[in-house]
């Protein structure tokens, strides 16, 4: 997590807002646009099917960690650019600089795998555009210590 | 008095409340009506990460006073234009909601 928000804060354009990593607090309409990274879903695999009569996992399990990247963008009234355009710019920048990222210097198998985006709209006092980008990490680590990365 | 105002009485009420500075002039195109202008904080989004914070505007206005009103025309609450995202009946419909844009 900690890699990706570094790789989304350096050499930002100007206009992507600086990435925040698990936003619990609420921003207001002059806040936006935000940009949050936040954990989704973490799958974890053995690395091979067990033995007949065996339990244990094994000494090294496979895990693929949903990250969701959230673009949270207004629509400014009278603006040229639409609502659902508004996050363009910020989510052109995430795939971008996280493609670039590769493995993270080898804190992961491969670069992040970009599984797919959720939009959402809301017209209140300004139209709101939020996108939920989904990237899949592949990592892999002992069994019985995920830190401890193989 | 019945529990139902009629349009007599919304016309005087929203007159008294004008000339209290309690209502707004709302325009649109030549014609000016009185209206109750509201500002609420409204939570949206906010599935995983918390919610964003933004405000509804609304304005109540006597039905049928604007001619030509729908949603995605301009007009003018207090000197400030506004687009208009939603028209509703408002309580037994001699009244209307109209949702606002900045």
């Amino acid at each position: 997590m900690l890699a990706m928000v570094a790789a989304l804060t350096a050499g930002r354009p100007v206009g992507v807002p600086a990435p925040v990593r698990t936003r619990l607090e609420s921003p207001n309409a002059d806040q936006l646009p935000a940009l949050t990274v936040y954990q989704g879903r973490e799958i974890v695999s053995p690395m091979h099917e067990p033995r007949d009569g065996r339990k244990t996992r094994g000494v090294v399990v496979r895990r693929a960690l949903d990250v969701n990247v959230e673009v949270l963008a207004i629509a400014e009234a009278g603006a040229a650019t639409p609502a659902d355009a508004a996050a363009d710019p910020t989510m052109a920048w995430v795939v971008k600089s996280l493609a670039a990222a590769g493995t993270f210097s080898g804190l992961a198998h491969d670069a992040p795998d970009e599984v797919g985006t959720v939009f959402a709209y809301e017209a209140k006092e300004v139209s709101f555009v939020r996108a939920i980008m989904t990237f899949r990490i592949e990592f892999s680590t002992l069994t019985v210590d995920a830190e401890a990365l193989k | 008095m019945s529990g139902i105002f009629g349009e007599t009485d919304i016309s005087a009420m929203l007159t008294d409340l004008l000339a209290a500075d309690g209502a707004v002039e709302v325009t649109l195109g030549s014609t000016t009506v009185t209206g109750l202008f509201d500002r609420d904080a409204v939570e949206i989004f906010g599935v995983d990460m918390a919610t964003t914070i933004s405000e509804e505007l609304v304005v109540h206005v006597k039905a049928g006073g604007l001619p030509g009103l729908v949603s995605g025309v301009d007009v003018t609450v207090d000197g400030a234009v506004h687009r208009v995202t939603k028209v509703l009946p408002y309580g037994d419909g001699a009244m209307l909601r109209i949702a606002l844009a900045r």
